[in-house]
């Protein structure tokens, strides 16, 4: 049996991936505990502070039970729990410096790179047996063995990673703070000062490492039963990128912390400390979640053995799909060129990275949308509301007027404490004026964006264009999103592979000596593959464009489309750009960018290179360009990133066209000089 | 002892094997067909790799704990070396002297100088001399190869055969191929496929009586006709139940004039 383990080691650790990701995961979590800084510092009265936070806490809940009227009830019994836990460890000492272990508990780093290397590295493993199948062709009637094998091997890699990890980390802490602390009471860290629970640092470490085990081994096992079950590597991080994207996006939605979604996801044990969430106001449901959340992790990963071990025992190897080959009618088969090269782009490779990068987006979104219902948005909206029906000039009316009481208001506010030390007024008088006086002073701010805005309008109605206010922070949140990476990364990983392909499969050759002596065949080829790649850059594109506004539509609104985008208070240089204008000019603009991409790495494939080559060198050359038209203020450059940003409505419409021509010209030339160095070769 | 009843395999609406009937004792079995014949069926359905439609299947429960198998297109864990891979199924199969029985298998099928090395450094005709090697670690009762000559030059099919042969004693060995010669020599008994069922069987000797006075070597002169004919050196066999060419001389029937035999029109038809 050991050494039966010991070849699934083997299996997994002899991949040179595995290695390099081990070798990662170390670097990273040596290299992230030398760079990190202490959470929250502590005050020199921390003890203080920690005594006060728990008498309120048990003095409130003493409060509540008194009040209470029925002192049998639920939640009677409840405070006196409360009041119980925090009576017993009020007294804990807690000025110890903590520093170390508050990296380790509270970053998520370490154990989510322990679970990515654990998940990825038994992916491996599973994916070898399913490939080289000869032992489990042969060996059916052992397969109860090798699946106690492959889970233990599971448990082991959870283990073993998580371990190293944290055995990284913890050296690199190690010299950055020392270990001091380890038998602190946990309240010693300043997150976790209402935590109830009488427990030290070092145990909370444990606790956490324990929970990151159990869920690196279920994510491990699901991946395990994808790949047995479908046969493909794909198919597993397409599944994990979804689930873990839902999750991140489930957890980032809901930041309550008593809600089922914050309380049962991956994330949210992993990266959130766990104990932090039965550590806030809100404990009402500390006694029973302790036990839950590592109750279910338990149930999850019993389920998870008994699936992956079924699987194992049912897996086929042989596939019998003999039938649909022998009954498909070649008649079936005939397709235009258009259709097979679009058959060529559209494959699950590519549906995997438009997922997983369209996750990306909306996670990214998510947090560019997350504007805090602040005071100054609520008043905004309010006064938007309030004048949005009124005309031009009745708006500036209204403006004026609120101005001038607002400026009373603060008048009033400025002059009272001179008033209350004349005794003019009385204490409470004077409080109430200076809390009106912040309310005005955040009404004048808003009253002073919206005179703005209508400043603009006016500009424009001079200009003779009727322009209207509009409520502008959606607007605003979608054109500062700066370039879209994640766009032109999602099209270099589906363009690339697909103008590379005939290198990559060694199928050049073949098309070399097929269109010899045929120059219209081979330009009709280029032609249809240039249209296909070109039209699935539209759709994705499309589809890219529809999730940035839908976000930020359903999040904050993106009202008045026909509009121009000077009402909004956005300084664009073409006065009569509408809001619909300024996305048609971005998908415009992201399509050029698109068309320049492909011409790139078509200029590369020519050049007989491969995937990865040409993948890094035309991240090279968008980098290069990025990075010289950012730090000498080029922007009439060759710059591809500049084509997938809103930021070119705020540049004039002059510039746009020469950075287009530019492009045009540098890559034009390329690719003629390619085409006659390779003409000459062949 | 290894019992095939009335075994039937449907892909869908094609019949890949019908009601196959066979008892394999101890010996060489070797099962010849064309393409789709349901060769490769028959080998997964016997390994359990996959199930029959209808029918049973008896073996000892001996036989059924070791089976050795070599597939179409064997898998083998790339990242392996020789050694490891014979030792890991050595180890899988619970043999109590694993390491000698890997040494004399390498020694055997002439791995040894290949044993430090990566399956996937490998030749082909190596990976599948490898493939052959692990299907004996275990000294299983039954062993099964699907098309195991794939890729093996001369010395090594004549290696393969001698091996075969040394084995055939007390064990049920079981071949698949489409390759008359590899199995002519030493197989004890000939199965022949026809679109998923027994077309023939029996011992060589038994067949070559049956087909006697039924090939015939034609005079120099006489042309090729049709897929009953094949051209051995500057002559012409040809199978058929009579002979009416004059100066045509009655000989004694291979292996390959009885697939030509039970397959002529068959490839007839195809070559039409």
């Amino acid at each position: 049996m050991k050494s039966l383990f010991m070849y699934e080691v083997k299996k997994a650790t002899r991949n040179k991936s595995v290695v390099v990701l081990i070798i990662l995961l170390c670097v990273c979590n040596l290299a992230f505990a030398l760079l990190s800084d202490a959470a929250e510092p502590k005050t020199d009265d921390y003890t203080d502070t920690y005594q006060r936070t728990l008498d309120d806490i048990i003095y409130n809940s003493k409060i509540n039970y008194t009040f209470s009227e029925n002192k049998s009830s639920a939640e009677a019994q409840y405070q006196i729990e409360i009041d119980r836990h925090y009576s017993e460890i009020i007294n804990a000492v807690v000025d110890t410096k903590v520093s170390g272990y508050d990296v380790l508990i509270s970053s998520p780093i370490p154990y989510i790179s322990a679970l990515v290397t654990a998940v990825y590295v038994f992916s491996m493993s599973s994916y070898t047996d399913v490939t080289e199948n000869l032992v489990f062709q042969t060996f059916i009637i052992k397969r109860r063995k090798l699946a106690c094998i492959k889970l233990l091997f599971a448990l082991v890699s959870a283990i073993s990673f998580n371990l190293l990890s944290l055995l990284f980390a913890g050296v690199g802490v190690l010299i950055r703070f020392g270990y001091n602390g380890a038998f602190a009471h946990i309240g010693a860290i300043p997150k976790y000062i209402r935590c109830p629970y009488d427990i030290n640092v070092i145990t909370t470490l444990c606790l956490r490492f324990a929970v990151s085990i159990l869920i690196t081994f279920i994510l491990s096992l699901l991946a395990g039963v994808i790949i047995f079950a479908t046969k493909k590597f794909i198919y597993t991080l397409l599944t994990l990128a979804i689930v873990l994207g839902c999750d991140i996006l489930l957890a980032s939605i809901s930041t309550d912390i008593l809600s089922f979604y914050h309380n049962f996801n991956i994330t949210s044990a992993m990266t959130d400390s766990w104990l932090l969430r039965y550590s806030g106001i809100l404990f009402g449901v500390f006694i029973s979640k302790i036990v839950l959340l590592p109750l279910m992790s338990l149930c999850l990963a019993i389920f998870g053995t008994a699936t992956f071990y079924h699987t194992i025992i049912k897996f086929q190897c042989i596939k019998a799909e003999k039938k649909k080959r022998a009954n498909i009618s070649y008649h079936n088969h005939r397709h235009n060129r258009l259709a097979y090269e679009s058959k060529r782009l559209c494959n699950v490779r590519t549906l995997t990275v438009i997922v997983i990068l369209l996750m990306l987006k909306c996670v990214f979104l998510f947090y560019h949308t997350n504007t805090p219902d602040s005071a100054w948005e609520r008043v905004y909206k309010n006064h938007m509301s309030l004048i949005e029906t009124m005309t031009y000039d009745e708006q500036i009316l209204f403006t004026i007027n609120e101005t001038i009481s607002a400026n009373e208001i603060i008048n009033y506010g400025a002059a009272a404490r001179e008033m209350l030390e004349n005794d003019e007024i009385t204490l409470e008088e004077y409080i109430d004026a200076v809390e009106r006086v912040g309310a005005a002073e955040l009404r004048r701010d808003v009253l002073k964006e919206i005179r703005n805005q209508l400043d603009a309008i006016s500009d424009l109605q001079e200009e003779g264009l009727e322009a209207t206010l509009v409520y502008a922070t959606g607007w605003k949140k979608l054109f500062s999103q700066g370039p879209d990476y994640i766009l032109l990364v999602t099209l270099m990983l589906v363009i690339v592979p697909y103008m590379t392909g005939e290198n990559d499969t060694g199928y050049r050759s073949v098309l070399n000596a097929s269109f010899y002596g045929k120059y219209n065949a081979h330009k009709k080829y280029k032609n249809v593959k240039y249209v296909s790649a070109i039209a699935v850059s539209i759709a994705i594109i499309l589809l890219f464009m529809v999730t940035d506004l839908s976000f930020v539509h359903l999040r904050i609104g993106l009202p008045a489309w026909d509009k121009y985008i000077r009402g909004a208070g956005i300084s664009a240089p073409l006065t009569s750009m509408t809001f619909i204008g300024a996305i048609s000019e971005y998908f415009l603009l992201a399509t050029i960018g698109a068309t320049l991409l492909i011409i790139v790495s078509n200029i590369l494939s020519e050049m007989k290179l491969k995937l990865v080559p040409t993948i890094l060198i035309t991240s090279i050359y968008i980098v290069i360009l990025t990075v010289t038209s950012y730090f000498f203020h080029i922007y009439a450059s060759a710059n591809i990133t500049s084509f997938f940003s809103y930021e070119t409505i705020y540049v004039d419409p002059m510039d746009v066209i020469t950075q287009t021509a530019v492009c045009f010209c540098v890559v034009s030339t390329l690719s003629i000089a390619v085409r006659n160095y390779t003409a000459v070769d062949r | 002892m290894l019992e095939l009843q009335n075994i039937s395999k449907n892909y869908k609406t094609t019949r890949a094997l019908s009601d196959f009937s066979y008892t394999f004792g101890h010996g060489v079995y070797g099962i010849l067909g064309p393409n789709g014949s349901g060769k490769s069926t028959l080998m997964n359905i016997i390994t359990g790799n996959l199930k029959h439609d209808c029918g049973t299947i008896r073996m000892s429960s001996n036989t059924a704990r070791s089976i050795g198998y070599v597939p179409q297109y064997p898998g083998l864990y790339g990242d392996f070396t020789a050694y490891e891979v014979m030792d890991y199924t050595a180890r899988l199969c619970e043999i109590p002297h694993g390491q000698e029985k890997t040494r004399e298998l390498l020694e055997a099928f002439e791995l040894v100088e290949y044993e430090n090395r990566r399956v996937r450094a490998l030749s082909g005709g190596t990976k599948q001399r490898l493939a052959i090697a692990q299907a004996f670690v275990g000294s299983p009762e039954l062993i099964v190869l699907d098309e195991p000559t794939a890729g093996l030059d001369p010395m090594q099919r004549i290696l393969f055969k001698n091996f075969i042969r040394k084995h055939r004693e007390d064990t049920t060995i079981i071949i698949s191929t489409h390759i008359v010669s590899d199995i002519e020599d030493v197989a004890d008994e000939v199965i022949f496929l026809r679109r998923g069922a027994i077309a023939n069987a029996g011992t060589v000797s038994n067949m070559v009586e049956s087909m006697k006075n039924k090939c015939w070597l034609l005079p120099p002169h006489v042309e090729y006709t049709n897929g009953f004919c094949r051209v051995v050196g500057d002559r012409i066999r040809m199978i058929a139940d009579y002979c009416t060419i004059l100066g045509a001389e009655s000989v004694i029937p291979e292996l390959d004039d009885i697939y030509l035999y039970i397959f002529g029109e068959e490839g007839a038809s195809n070559s039409t």
